[in-house]
């Protein structure tokens, strides 16, 4: 207990507190005998048994105390204390009333430290019932209690009609920069390529094919009119005249349109590549058969 | 538990105490009067330092006056003790014979020579090296 270098923690604190109240009674003690000063040695010999003496008294006076079956210890188990450590107790009156000098401080309590109040968030959990109350409290609840929390999805009409058009037009807007990006482009300016890119338009070899050619219709009527053997040839040219342009913009639905008509003529392109949407079939008609 | 303050004046008598002239061999406790006296009395060690050390022995003390009762017999005991090196001091200080004029009561130092013969009436043997190695 000599080590000053040795690391305090608060325990250790406790202790030394006490110890050196003990010290300064001591030195009262023998300022009141007559002594003048004292070797530090013989101080802390009394120190020490001072404080075993004190000991020794709560240890001894609480085993009397148990030994009558009781918990509290009273004034005569003290009694019977001192008179076994061979303390004359009569004389304990007549030396109290003989000296009643000197009152030393006692050491000072820090209190235990308190967060303050701007920091605490929320009330803190009592203590279960089996936990006694001089244990420290629990921690704010925000340490343990984790709340998700949603923003709510906005709903508004307006809001919603305005994102949904917008992302409509990003999306056009990136398709079409894509195939402008990928494919070839024909430009409005002469000398600036890169800013307003058009997809380019296929010309077709013969322009006036699609005003000699007869429409859908036409063709439908002319094969219902035809033996039964050819059914199923023309199902099969209907379908690649299908190409699903659910996510187009008005550039692509031109290409998609210039396709049919070279697809018609007997080229079948991209079969694989078609999205077979049975609503979007063409609608098959019984055929009528006429007799011949 | 036997209540505080409420003891009888639990005199034992001889069954042949019926004349009356035979004193009574065990007395009340003596110190339940003087347990009254010490309510406002503040000894020297403070109240705190005594309860911690009587804590951890295992004495829980329900009573404060208890307390300074303990805090008063320690003291007493220490006090004896440095009388009695007080007396040795003062023993051998007049023993070899110094003057009276120069007295020596001016000046006392408590060292361990004094201490320890006057511990060794109290049956605690002290041995102090003199030197550390």
């Amino acid at each position: 207990r000599s080590g000053s270098k040795q690391s305090t923690n608060p325990a250790d604190n406790y202790h030394l507190a006490r110890r050196r109240t003990l010290q300064v009674v001591v030195s009262s003690l023998l300022t009141e005998a007559g002594f003048e000063s004292a070797e530090k040695a013989s101080v802390e010999t009394l120190t020490e048994m001072l404080q075993s003496y004190i000991s020794e008294i709560g240890r001894s006076a609480k085993s009397y105390c148990e030994h009558t079956a009781r918990t509290q210890p009273t004034l005569s188990d003290i009694v019977v204390t001192l008179v076994e450590m061979g303390f004359n107790v009569d004389t304990l009156p007549a030396y109290a009333k003989r000296s009643q000098r000197m009152v030393i401080t006692a050491p000072p309590v820090t209190n235990q430290p308190v967060t303050p109040k701007a920091l605490t968030a929320g009330q803190n959990r009592p203590h279960p019932p089996h936990i006694p109350s001089h244990f420290p409290e629990f921690p704010d609840p925000h340490t343990y209690i984790k709340t998700p929390t949603y923003r709510e999805p906005v709903s508004d009409y307006q809001v919603l009609r305005e994102k949904a058009a917008s992302q409509r037009r990003d999306v056009e807007r990136a398709l079409t920069r894509f195939m402008a990006k990928t494919g070839e482009t024909q430009s409005l300016f002469k000398d600036d390529v890169s800013t307003f890119p058009l997809i380019a338009a296929r010309p077709f070899t013969i322009p006036y094919l699609t005003a000699l050619l007869p429409s859908e219709l036409e063709m439908q009527q002319m094969e219902e009119t035809d033996s039964s053997e050819q059914d199923e040839q023309t199902d099969t040219e209907n379908l690649p005249l299908h190409i699903s342009t659910e996510e187009s913009g008005a550039e692509k639905e031109n290409t998609s349109v210039l396709q049919h008509n070279p697809s018609l003529s007997g080229s079948r392109n991209g079969e694989e590549n078609i999205i077979d949407n049975p609503y979007l079939r063409p609608v098959k008609k019984p055929k009528i058969r006429r007799k011949k | 538990a036997l209540p505080e303050g409420a003891m009888s004046n639990g005199v034992y008598v001889l069954p042949s105490a019926a004349n009356g002239d035979v004193k009574p061999v065990v007395s009340s406790t003596p110190l339940v009067d003087f347990l009254m006296q010490l309510e406002d009395y503040t000894p020297t060690i403070p109240d705190a330092v005594t309860g911690y050390y009587l804590n951890r022995a295992g004495f829980e003390a329900s009573d404060p006056r208890i307390i300074r009762l303990i805090s008063l017999a320690a003291r007493k005991f220490i006090s004896d003790i440095a009388n009695d090196a007080l007396q040795h001091c003062k023993m051998k200080g007049t023993a070899s014979g110094s003057s009276r004029s120069k007295s020596k009561d001016r000046k006392y130092t408590l060292t361990t020579e004094d201490l320890t013969p006057a511990l060794s009436e109290y049956g605690i043997n002290v041995k102090k090296p003199h030197y550390f190695t």
